[in-house]
């Protein structure tokens, strides 16, 4: 818990450079909800230029947004702040095109962004979740590979995941 | 299969950014899921779920030339993913749809044999879909006694003023099984794994419906068995210091303790049991299978059992990893009705809620006067304790808090099951219009807004209901 006499120090801000060259200016706490970004910070201190080559300005910008989102909510201590967040994290991921929504998966991953890799990991599994094979494929523009026989003697196998 | 290594490309994109002192982020390994070695098996396949992230690494490094939606377009076919991201989709996903992605393309397949049977997947899983979806087992059962074992799953009504909760309802055919063997409730649930015991028979069943694998473990250490020796208490749990599943049971013959007895899967020899130690005085009284099937929290097995000639409950407790018993007194609760009232009995039901132990009482009618109508009986309060323990000296001590009470409702209800900490499911009874038979419903109470909703799909049964929470899991029992 910092003291009333650094409040100075909430308001610091990071400088991220994206690896199209485009740099964003955070503030400490929004941007330290990401894993990396806190390792970085607490071991190099919050001086320098943070370069993530991993990410290009597209894609940190949406993470960034989200963290703002989350950091914000969470200063307000509320017991409602919970269900802003669900709700907020749901409109989030509600439009994401699949393109998108891969490539912001890797960039919280890269960045460590446990929570945000939970809500994007869960929004994909809800994609999968009581579809049918051939819907699955379609939803992943995914062909089948296997040789003829092969797909039915899984289903034979696990009949009652098929029923 | 292959994890994407950056460390490469890493070192090709320190061009693109050059600030007056820069630092890189270093990539990041492949976190330890205890998968690497698993998918090793895999690395012969020479083609991968998705395609290494290639896609994903930025091309340009020049910072002028920012990704145009072209290019983006273009990586768009290969809808790539690392190993890693797909593992943590696949332990969201229920059991079923996990054996049904086998069949979307073999690297699909591979990557889903192999975790299936990899232990930190399968907790990984277990931790991650279970608790999200929060599911109950449900046995009904008609005059005919003629059981059905339904596995439902609660959705959250998007508007909460309905009176009727959705459920998905899955029935679960045990009936073979019932043929052949005069089986109880569900005595036991733990991590996916149901164990049911057969009664007047050394006969215990365990199944994981989930992956339909199921193992009868026979045999006794008690010696043979005869026609009035009953098992009074099973229970199956999860021990999380060893990571080992046990069956206990405790046996009985008439009023007798003949002893207890344990069976650790995996490790005690197939139908081999080890007998426990149990002190002088330990006493089992009577445990209803079907309406008070014990309770599991933290390693530990709780059971109610009542005492011979209507002594007072007690609780019987089991560490699962230590292998011992405890007996917990009931807090001292009063019977407000019994004096006044006829046709009413006390009753007590054990919980878990919010990892705790809780432990209702409640009234039920008893119709004495004969009318068998709801006009004999009111409605009462219920009454909801919750367990704590003491770690003051050296003898765990527990005492008992009383939590909340829920006000009479509209008719006779009786505790369940939590299925989130606030939702409370209560099955009602009340005679059918000929004052022969009763009729019972299942219902969610919610603490806080004290609604009760209906749950759609249930129906009425003429006898009565059973149920626990019920969680799907990989955990493999054969």
């Amino acid at each position: 818990m910092s003291s009333s006499s650094t409040t100075t120090t909430t308001t610091r801000l990071l400088m991220l450079k994206a690896s199209d060259g485009v740099t964003f200016e955070v503030e400490e706490a929004v941007a330290t909800k990401l894993g990396a970004i806190n390792n970085m910070v607490e071991e190099e201190g919050s001086e320098d230029l943070i370069c993530l080559p991993n990410v290009n300005g597209k894609f940190l910008g949406m993470v960034l947004e989200w963290c703002k989102k989350h950091a914000n909510n969470n200063t307000n201590s509320d017991k409602g702040n919970d269900e802003v967040n669900k709700w907020w994290d749901k409109e989030f991921v509600m439009d994401l095109d699949q393109n998108t929504l891969y490539h912001l998966l890797m960039a919280a991953d890269y960045l460590s962004g446990t929570e945000l890799v939970d809500l994007l990991t869960e929004k994909v599994a809800s994609m999968i979740r009581g579809k049918k094979v051939e819907e699955i494929r379609e939803t992943f523009k995914i062909k089948s590979d296997f040789l003829p026989g092969q797909e039915e003697e899984i289903r034979k196998k696990n009949s009652w995941a098929f029923e | 299969m292959e994890f994407e290594d950056n460390s490469e490309r890493e070192e090709e994109n320190q061009d693109s950014c050059k600030p007056k002192r820069q630092k890189m982020m270093t990539p990041f390994q492949l976190e330890a899921l205890g998968l690497e070695k698993a998918c090793a098996l895999d690395a012969c396949t020479s083609k991968s779920i998705t395609a290494i992230s290639s896609a994903y690494t930025p091309m340009e490094s020049s910072p002028t030339t920012a990704i145009s939606d072209e290019t983006l377009a273009i990586s768009c076919h290969d809808y790539s993913l690392p190993d890693k991201l797909w593992v943590e989709i696949m332990s969201r996903l229920p059991v079923k749809s996990l054996l049904r992605c086998k069949c979307v393309q073999r690297p699909w397949r591979r990557l889903i044999n192999t975790l299936i049977h990899d232990q930190t997947f399968v907790t990984k899983h277990l931790n991650n879909y279970s608790t999200d979806r929060p599911s109950l087992y449900i046995m009904s059962y008609d005059v005919s006694r003629r059981a059905r074992n339904s596995f439902v799953t609660m959705i959250c009504n998007q508007n909460d003023d309905d009176a009727l909760l959705d459920t998905i309802i899955e029935d679960f055919d045990l009936s073979s099984f019932r043929q052949q063997y005069h089986m109880s409730f569900p005595a036991s649930h733990c991590n996916g794994i149901m164990c049911i015991s057969v009664r007047q028979q050394n006969v215990v069943l365990l199944c994981n419906p989930a992956l339909r694998e199921f193992k009868f473990i026979t045999g006794s250490c008690l010696g043979p068995w005869r026609i009035n020796e009953q098992t009074r208490m099973v229970g199956f749990g999860h021990d999380t210091v060893d990571d080992v599943y046990k069956v206990v049971r405790v046996a009985c013959k008439g009023a007798l303790l003949l002893g207890a007895e344990i069976h650790t899967l995996g490790i005690d020899h197939h139908n081999s049991w080890r007998k426990l130690n149990t002190e002088e005085h330990f006493h089992v009284g009577y445990t209803p299978s079907l309406l008070y099937p014990e309770v599991q929290c933290k390693s530990f097995i709780y059971w109610l059992t009542y005492g011979c000639r209507n002594s007072n409950p007690v609780i019987i407790s089991f560490d699962v990893h230590d292998e011992d018993f405890q007996t917990i007194s009931l807090p001292t609760l009063d019977d407000n009705f019994s004096a006044t009232e006829t046709c009413s009995d006390v009753s007590y039901k054990l919980a878990l809620w919010n990892e705790s132990v809780a432990l209702f009482k409640f009234y039920v009618p008893r119709c004495r006067c004969g009318k068998r109508s709801t006009a004999c009986f009111s409605p009462k309060p219920i009454e909801m304790w919750v367990l704590d323990e003491s770690s003051k000296g050296p003898e765990k001590s527990y005492f008992w808090t009383k939590h909340l009470i829920i006000p009479p409702l509209d008719r006779c209800y009786r505790p369940q099951v939590f299925w989130t900490n606030d939702e409370l499911i209560l099955t009602s009874f009340s005679w059918s219009t000929d004052h022969t038979r009763k009729i019972s419903f299942a219902s969610s109470y919610n603490l806080v807004t004290q609604k009760v909703r209906r749950l759609r799909g249930i129906p009425e049964t003429l006898e009565g209901i059973g149920s626990f929470a019920y969680v799907q899991s990989l955990v493999s029992i054969t």
